[in-house]
């Protein structure tokens, strides 16, 4: 027989081990004894393998065989005790039954802490946003417009929001609160243009103002002074 | 009456805190249990230190018991894992007491009283060798060659308990007492 590891050409490793073990068929016996007759190899570890097997049978007969079976103490808790143990309160209640669900119970408590802190961080950056969101979109048209403020309440009595300087609570309110206004205006100078245009240039045209001169030391200046008058008076 | 009841039976009453119920498997399996422990070990004192501890062990997870497995599975699965661990213990307290295995072997080996000195001495030897070349054995292959020869199972149990094909039982088994074979054909014992 050819021996590679435990693989065997003859392929009568299993019945080696359940002859020995005398754990074989009547057919398979007969032909693992028939098979062992014309092969030396086969019959050189058979020989061997069983060689082994007494050893370890003989050391089981020597040493174990005699021993006698230890008696087992088990540390009982009896259904007293569990009575006691959980009657002690709810802090025992609670401690008992995250002992039996350990694993689902801090997975629950894991993700129940994240949303809460996730929900208490949005809510925080909303409330820091929401006010400058606001303020910009509330004063931004105020300063790009050319009309004074005061020019809605010719035909309009309604009072105007998007003017207020107050954080409003709700952005898309005040985003269509400042496209009202930017309608009324423009309908309000239309308005005016059509039907008294006097009132129309009572708004100071700021591209008529007189310009400073870039040089005033240099420029004349024939206006009144404190000194002049201090002057005359001691004169 | 808990005699009549399969193991699984006695596990569930075990499970609703029947004391007696989990007495009646101690008694099924300690000897099983003890010679799985001995085999693996190699010597009494540590064998009955492991089978204490592995029903201690299993009695304290016997809720965590699903029926899943065979409960013989279970035990033999806790009674390795406690023999493992034992192993582990005695590996640093070796490195301790460098004098550890000549105190195991005057444990272990109780010649009979009818052999003459030198040979009670030779047998003491054998049987040393026998035990540190099982010892020596993969876990998987020393467990097989311990359930078929201290617990006495046949290969279906042994395929049943591991959970493992029978011609896998057959093959480990076989590896097992091959290397056994080798390590014992490697250092003869010198017959006085």
């Amino acid at each position: 027989m050819l021996n590679n590891g435990n693989k065997t050409n003859c392929g009568f490793m299993d019945d080696i081990v359940s002859y020995i073990y005398d754990e074989i068929g009547e057919a398979d016996r007969t032909k693992f004894e028939t098979h062992l007759r014309g092969c030396h190899e086969c019959t050189n570890e058979f020989a061997g393998i069983s060689n082994a097997r007494f050893s370890v049978y003989e050391w089981r007969r020597e040493e174990f065989t005699d021993l006698p079976t230890p008696e087992i103490v088990i540390p009982y808790v009896t259904k007293t005790t569990v009575e006691e143990e959980t009657s002690v309160g709810l802090w025992a209640g609670l401690r008992g039954w995250l002992t039996l669900v350990k694993f689902p119970a801090a997975v629950a408590a894991g993700l129940v802490l994240c949303l809460g802190l996730g929900f208490l961080v949005l809510r925080y950056l909303n409330r820091v946003e929401q006010p400058i969101a606001a303020n910009v979109k509330n004063i931004s048209p105020i300063e790009t417009r050319e009309v004074p403020i005061a020019l809605p309440t010719v035909n309009d009595k309604k009072p105007d929001v998007a003017l207020t300087t107050e954080p409003s609570v709700k952005p898309s309110r005040e985003i269509r609160s400042v496209k009202v206004m930017e309608q009324r205006r423009a309908k309000n100078e239309k308005h005016l243009t059509a039907s008294n245009p006097a009132k129309r240039n009572a708004i100071p045209n700021i591209s008529n103002a007189p310009v400073l001169s870039e040089n005033i030391e240099e420029a004349d200046d024939n206006s009144l002074r404190l000194s002049d008058l201090f002057a005359d008076v001691d004169g | 009456m808990l005699i009549n009841l399969t193991d699984e039976q006695l596990v569930e009453l075990a499970v609703s805190d029947d004391s007696e119920a989990f007495g009646e498997i101690v008694r099924r399996w300690e000897r099983k249990i003890f010679a799985l422990c001995f085999g693996m070990l190699g010597n009494g004192d540590d064998a009955r230190d492991a089978c204490q501890e592995a029903f201690i062990a299993a009695y304290r997870n016997i809720a965590n018991f699903r029926g899943e497995a065979k409960v013989s599975s279970w035990l033999h699965r806790i009674a390795v894992n406690q023999c493992l661990t034992t192993k582990r213990r005695q590996k640093s307290r070796a490195e301790d007491f460098l004098d550890d295995e000549e105190g195991a072997e005057d444990r272990a080996f109780v010649a009979s009283p009818l052999l003459s000195p030198a040979r009670k001495t030779e047998q003491a030897e054998r049987m040393t060798l026998v035990r540190q070349a099982v010892g020596a054995l993969p876990t998987d292959l020393r467990q097989v060659i311990v359930m078929k020869e201290f617990e006495e199972m046949t290969f279906q149990e042994i395929s049943e308990t591991l959970e493992l094909p029978l011609s896998t039982v057959k093959s480990r088994l076989y590896t097992a007492l091959k290397q056994l074979r080798m390590r014992l054909e490697r250092t003869p014992v010198e017959v006085i």
